[in-house]
């Protein structure tokens, strides 16, 4: 059985009036309905590898570039630096740019705190070598155990300096990193994600059965000092079995 | 209160005189600046809040609470930093209308980042312990809309007497020595609006019916001097005022936010006029007026009246003879028209104004909906004006254009770049009345700078027929508005307006629960829309922690799960040992009272009916080192 990658891109979503009318909900189900809506206008194809491109395109070459402020977040569960690397080039692709602000990976695989060490700096080192060649400058984790993060800290030639913790209803901030984040300039930012952004049920009910997620990326395109969001949306990196045919 | 230029103050008539003169050339300096300044783009957003606050002077010994007319010596002192380092101050004082009055904002403006939103409190904290540093024994500084016995019998410290036939405001019941003394404009001003009115101004505000309040319930004014004017025009069941400092004199919260060119000032000026009712009902904090319990819980009719300098022929009831228009409103009231394109068509309540400045206005390049605007506020006259500045230059004074819009004080105001100034198009969001704590004007102020964020983000649109945002500003001032009433507001904020043709089913009716907390499948509220907006910035941990704590009692406020500063103010009273059922506050009710607004203030009596479980944030004096340093800007600013 043959199976091929599809790429989906959402677009910018703030143009979406059906996910505006829906303020409020948590980013998984967002990721679902903008999802739901981009593909309501495609078939997914059968064959090749392939993309999908939502309604409303998201580069940023027309707008003028040093006002804005790109921030990313990839959501991935391989520690494979090609996965990452797959991840980063396509949202420049898309995006049109040269560079990103911000980056921050969200890496979840159920692993004993070791692993997880060992993961991060495998994928880390992709981002030391895209800090390098200047397509990144802030860049950080998300949801890592206050050791884990100041191991990879230490263990990093470049620097982490954002981490990100979810702070869905509450203000409990481990006092450790808090110190930590504070005593090293790391930004320390809040997030609303779920753990799993875009968990198997929703994969099945979205592109159908035995899909395989590769990453999940979302980009928000800020003006700088304004305030204010001017384009967000996903790019979803997955695996769909080949339907089999007779001829 | 608006501009305040030194110099000798003329007198009524021969400001009178110079009425076409102020208007003639105000529009002049109109043209030219625009001329100037309609292109300046890329501004960065920058914002600040102004807090107002009454000096009150508790006397422990015999129970009562009066407002100090100490304002001035306070400011003079208050004053001396900016004097000495203008540009390193962390806050600005200024004197307000009333001599028990200052007015404080932040020294710089804040900036653009979400850490910003973190420094607001801690300042207004500052600002509020630099002022009561130089309070006396007894003294208290209070962040109230009104003043619950203002104009009864012996409100001040020192004491002090209505002088009914003489002075600026006549009044049987406000002395002149409340106003504040240290500059001109404000006695001025008092005065030659009730001469160009032709009669002391008049306020009537519902008493509230409580069951011992007689059935006809009148106040005599035989004793206080008067000559039978304010018998005639006190309104039976209602509590009558007489002069400029019972509006005035009242305290508010506002905020101005700099646009990055003209045409967002004037979307964020349109989309923020349907919120004015609304956030006029949430902060809803003055129930209380000249010693009485009324049956409305805002400032806001009370301080339109308070400078109504409209003649009677200008209000309708004769026939027009000296004066040029029939004006609808008074110079303070709710705007009467949206400035972008998007809400020309809402523009449904006809403008009066001077078609030849009008046609002016055209002619020199300014397009129709800024000019109606412009020209609509000059259908007023000046109303203060100084010697030294009636000649000015017209290519680079601002002056006479600046009088006239800074005493047109309408819910919003759309405010040009000052001359030779780094400062861009503002607009400036007026309805607020300002809350007991640091922590809920500091809500407030948030809440509304963000809202801007997520309507120019979402490219929302909030417009409805501007006729519909006033039967909403009537409706915002009854008591319990933000429990009883429906309000107009737009059906589908989400949808571009081109999309709907027939105007009549764009709006609807919904409470301020539904506007603020969303209603299920019909409006997705502005909270949850605030929300979303949130959780696609990059915020640190604890600005997110105190923006939803902030959020937090907005929600609570809204749904009625918490009291409004007027429904808890009125409760108060009500529910005094003393009170007689009577709607009357008397010195020990406005004493306990005042003791408590004090201790809520302070933390030392938690109040959750009225602030709920948590009031504590984690506001902080300066934004996160390593925001800073990421966002590649000096704090605070950026």
């Amino acid at each position: 059985m043959l199976s091929h990658n599809i790429l989906i891109n959402t677009g910018n979503i703030l143009s979406l009036n059906e996910v505006k009318k829906k303020a409020g909900q948590n980013p998984s189900d967002e990721l679902i309905e903008t999802l739901k809506i981009t593909l309501a206008d495609f078939e997914i194809p059968d064959d090749a590898s392939t993309k999908i491109i939502g309604r409303d395109d998201a580069s940023v070459k027309d707008l003028d570039r040093k006002e804005l402020k790109i921030t990313v977040k990839v959501f991935i569960s391989s520690p494979k630096s090609e996965s990452l690397k797959e991840a980063l080039d396509q949202v420049l692709n898309i995006l049109q740019t040269d560079s990103i602000e911000a980056l921050v990976i969200a890496y979840s695989k159920p692993e004993s705190t070791d692993d997880i060490l060992t993961s991060l700096q495998s994928l880390w080192i992709v981002i030391e070598e895209y800090i390098k060649l200047g397509k990144l400058s802030s860049v950080g984790v998300s949801d890592v155990d206050t050791d884990v993060f100041v191991q990879l800290f230490q263990w990093a030639n470049t620097k982490p300096n954002i981490v990100q913790i979810n702070l869905a209803t509450c203000c409990v901030v481990p006092p450790a990193l808090q110190v930590f984040t504070k005593e090293n300039d790391v930004q320390l930012l809040t997030h609303s994600d779920p753990h799993q952004i875009l968990p198997k049920a929703a994969l099945n009910d979205v592109f159908g059965k035995n899909v395989n997620l590769h990453w999940v990326t979302r980009y928000q395109v800020h003006v700088k000092c304004r305030g204010v969001l001017s384009t967000k949306g996903y790019l979803v990196y997955i695996n769909k079995p080949g339907t089999q045919t007779k001829r | 209160m608006g501009l305040l230029t030194e110099g000798s103050p003329m007198s009524w008539e021969e400001t009178k005189k110079l009425s076409d003169h102020v208007r003639k050339h105000g529009i002049v300096q109109f043209i030219n600046l625009y001329k100037r300044l309609r292109d300046r783009q890329g501004d960065v957003l920058k914002w600040g809040d102004e807090v107002e606050y009454v000096l009150v002077k508790f006397n422990d010994e015999e129970k009562t609470a009066k407002v100090s007319l100490r304002a001035e010596e306070i400011l003079t002192i208050l004053n001396e930093k900016e004097a000495q380092d203008p540009n390193n101050v962390k806050s600005l004082w200024r004197p307000e209308y009333g001599a028990y009055m200052i007015e404080g904002t932040p020294g710089k403006p804040y900036g653009g980042l979400l850490a910003h939103f973190n420094v607001v409190e801690a300042n207004m904290q500052y600002r509020r312990q630099e002022a009561s540093m130089l309070l006396q024994p007894g003294e208290t500084l209070m962040s109230l809309t009104s003043f619950p016995r203002l104009g009864a019998a012996d409100f001040t410290d020192p004491p002090t007497k209505p002088t009914p036939t003489s002075g600026a405001s006549r009044s049987l019941f406000f002395p002149d020595e409340a106003i504040f003394p240290g500059h001109p404009r404000f006695k001025t001003l008092t005065r030659n609006i009730r001469l160009r009115r032709g009669e002391k101004v008049a306020i009537n505000l519902p008493i509230y019916p409580d069951e011992n309040v007689p059935r006809t319930f009148k106040e005599d004014f035989t004793l206080l001097g008067d000559d039978g004017t304010s018998e005639r025009a006190a309104k039976e069941n209602h509590v009558y005022m007489d002069a400029m400092g019972f509006g005035m004199g009242c305290c508010c919260l506002q905020l101005t936010f700099q646009a990055c060119n003209i045409q967002e000032a004037r979307t964020l000026y349109d989309q923020l006029t349907p919120l004015c009712p609304i956030m006029l009902a949430l902060t809803a904090a003055s129930p209380l007026h000249k010693g009485y319990v009324t049956d409305v819980d805002c400032r806001w009719n009370v301080i339109s009246c308070s400078v109504d300098c409209r003649t009677e022929e200008e209000r309708g009831l004769k026939p027009l003879k000296e004066n040029k228009f029939r004006i609808s409103k008074s110079r303070y009231d709710s705007i009467d028209s949206y400035l972008s394109e998007q809400g020309d068509k809402y523009n449904d309540v006809p403008l009066t104004y001077d078609e030849e400045i009008y046609n002016q206005l055209l002619n020199n390049g300014i397009d129709r909906l800024l000019a109606q605007h412009i020209a609509h506020l000059f259908i007023r006259d000046s109303v203060s004006l100084f010697t030294e500045k009636v000649h000015q230059n017209d290519e680079t004074d601002t002056d006479h254009f600046e009088n006239i819009q800074s005493t047109n004080w309408q819910t919003m105001r759309f405010k040009p770049p000052p001359p030779n100034s780094p400062i861009g198009w503002r607009v400036e969001f007026r309805p607020c009345e300002v809350q007991i704590t640091d922590f809920e004007n500091a809500a407030i102020v948030c809440f509304v700078v963000l809202l801007t964020r997520v309507i120019l983000s979402y490219k929302l649109n909030l417009l409805i027929p501007i006729s519909k945002v006033d039967e909403n500003m009537a409706k915002a001032q009854k008591r319990d508005a933000v429990k009883k009433e429906k309000f107009w507001f737009r059906r589908d904020i989400t949808s571009d307006a081109k999309q709907c043709p027939d105007n009549e089913t764009e709006y609807t009716e919904f409470s301020v629960n539904e506007i603020i907390n969303g209603k299920d499948g019909d409006f997705p509220g502005l909270i949850p829309l605030v929300n979303s907006y949130l959780s696609s910035m990059d915020v640190d941990a604890d600005t997110h922690c105190t923006i939803q704590r902030y959020l937090k009692l907005i929600q609570r406020r809204a749904s009625g799960e918490l009291m409004t500063t007027a429904a808890w103010l009125r409760n108060e009273v009500l529910t005094h040992p003393e009170y007689k059922q009577d709607s009357v506050i008397t010195q020990r009710i406005n004493y306990d009272l005042l003791k408590k607004v004090h201790s809520v203030q302070t933390g030392e009596l938690s109040c959750p009916k009225l602030l709920g479980p948590c009031t504590i944030s984690k506001t902080t004096e300066t934004i996160p080192a390593a925001v800073a340093k990421a966002e590649k800007c000096s704090t605070p600013e950026c």
